[in-house]
């Protein structure tokens, strides 16, 4: 049975961690997962909680958490600075919980975007299909909200129009909050080696020179508004051993 | 509202995984409420449908669990017993964790999908069952399901059908398509049927809401108790809502919080009042 223990961390507990600890012969690494948002963080949690468990047996310390306003997490979020610093807490309580000096971080998605804060450079970056601007990460579930609404088919006008405008995928909208996230533009941390997983070529856009890129043939329909859980084998097994 | 979240671990031999929602402001009133897996999804729930409830109904008095099924979200795979026998067992160890830690005297639980059926299947024998919120769980088709979705178009009544339930499900969809997976377990009708009379006869408070999605079997509000009705019993305790407007995972957050609050009113007024 794997050890994992769940618990709430940073200001105000706000924070709902997962920390799943080294196994064996730790190798004193450790390794911070960032979610993706929206129905991105439904299809992925079982992948990402297979790949904390595959790195905890490896001899990592691995942490997942969920954004304030996110998931198990309290709170609501009113800017996304907000998860900018969450990711700082999380990397800082990591460091504290498992003792490393040396951390790598597993981002996905819009996960990327939230990295910019981090307070220690870090060892190994590994991305799977970064999306690094906010403008064109809100137009995408904007759109996927219309196909979302659009599948109502007994909606009435007024009702179509309301909660095209004021819903995005299955949350109310906080007007605040999507208009930081259109104005947001990611910056990738320090890193010794920067290494992007890739199920699309037009995820590569954002991605520096130095970046080391993985195309694997896993189809991954991050654009669909369902919340079909995504479990594409080469993607983890490429994460995984990227580290 | 101060509900506070305590990750739990439900039965360390299995490693059965979850969330309790308390409000120490809220004064208790006993129940015990275990929210289930919708599907693969983990115990937030379909766009956090898990959290809102689990939390809002801690505000209510109540002690909410929502609980990581095993093999679901962050509980381990049980590899000592079946898919049945592990079902059960995760519902009265969720059970007997609640009575004994938080003193829990009636309990209610809630499924959507293949929550619903977990309920019907594996749930009817909880000691102190007092209620159970099913989300598009089972029905089968009746007569009055044909007649009622497809009469109108015999008789070309196609006016009537743009006003009502006609641009329902597109043939081939079914329920849990938006996670992807075939998750429904479902016996015979007699059997199926059966559970809920046994529901109905312990006492057990029903609140079977259907939506749209669910068009392919379920039709028209009133056709579980028509279903119940032709086995030789009258539901007493069964309260059965049709929603037309929503979609199986109640994608839209303005009627997934109408849904929430129907919960809150029933339960108070059915299980906790």
């Amino acid at each position: 049975m794997h050890s994992i223990e769940a618990f709430y961390f940073g200001v105000d507990d706000a924070l709902f961690g997962t920390y799943t600890p080294a196994e064996g012969i730790p190798k004193r690494h450790g390794v911070l997962i960032c979610q993706p948002l929206l129905q991105e963080f439904y299809k992925t949690h079982f992948a990402l909680r297979r790949t904390a468990v595959d790195l905890a047996a490896k001899g990592y310390d691995v942490l997942r958490f969920d954004y304030v306003g996110t998931g198990d997490s309290q709170g609501d979020c009113d800017n996304v600075a907000n998860w900018v610093d969450n990711v700082a807490t999380a990397m800082t309580e990591l460091t504290q919980l498992a003792g490393t000096t040396s951390n790598s971080v597993i981002a996905v998605r819009f996960g990327a975007a939230l990295l910019s804060n981090l307070p220690q450079p870090i060892e190994k970056l590994i991305l799977w299909d970064p999306i690094m601007d906010g403008a064109a990460y809100m137009d995408d579930a904007r759109a996927a909200q219309q196909r979302l609404v659009r599948k109502h088919r007994d909606l009435d006008a007024a009702e179509i129009e309301r909660f095209s405008n004021n819903e995005l995928i299955g949350a109310s909208i906080n007007p605040a909050l999507t208009q930081s996230i259109a104005e947001h533009r990611g910056q990738l941390p320090q890193a010794r080696e920067t290494h992007c997983v890739l199920s699309a070529d037009r995820y590569a856009r954002w991605l520096p020179d130095s970046a080391q890129q993985l195309n694997v043939e896993s189809q991954c329909p991050w654009e669909d508004a369902d919340l079909r859980m995504l479990y594409p084998h080469d993607v983890i097994t490429a994460l995984e051993s990227t580290l | 509202m101060s509900a506070v979240d305590i990750p739990t671990i439900v039965d360390s031999s299995s490693g059965l995984f979850g969330i309790v929602s308390k409000d120490a402001d809220a004064a208790s009133n006993g129940t015990g409420v275990i929210i289930l897996n919708s599907g693969i999804l983990h115990r937030v729930g379909p766009y956090r449908l898990h959290v809102h409830l689990g939390r809002q109904l801690a505000s209510d008095g109540c002690i909410s669990l929502r609980l990581d099924q095993s093999g679901k979200g962050d509980s381990e795979v049980r590899t000592d017993a079946g898919r049945a026998e592990t079902a059960r067992m995760d519902l009265h160890v969720a059970a007997d964790y609640l009575r004994n830690t938080y003193q829990c005297t009636r309990f209610v639980v809630i499924g959507l999908c293949s929550g619903a059926d977990d309920i019907l299947n594996y749930a009817t024998d909880i000691p102190d069952l007092a209620g159970v919120v099913m989300l598009d769980g089972y029905a089968h088709r009746n007569l009055s399901y044909y007649s009622h979705r497809f009469l109108p178009k015999i008789l070309r009544l196609s006016s009537l059908l743009k006003r009502g339930r006609g641009k329902g499900t597109l043939a081939g969809e079914r329920v849990g398509e938006d996670m992807g997976v075939n998750i429904r377990e479902w016996d015979n009708n007699e059997t199926m049927v059966s559970r809920y009379v046994a529901l109905d006869k312990a006492g057990v408070h029903n609140l079977s809401i259907f939506t749209s999605d669910s068009s392919d079997y379920y039709y028209y509000e009133g056709q579980l108790h028509d279903i119940i009705r032709s086995s030789g019993h009258h539901s007493q305790h069964l309260d059965e809502r049709l929603t037309v407007k929503a979609k199986h995972l109640y994608p839209i957050a303005e009627q997934r919080q109408e849904l929430i609050a129907r919960i809150r009113e029933w339960l108070k007024e059915k299980v906790c009042g």
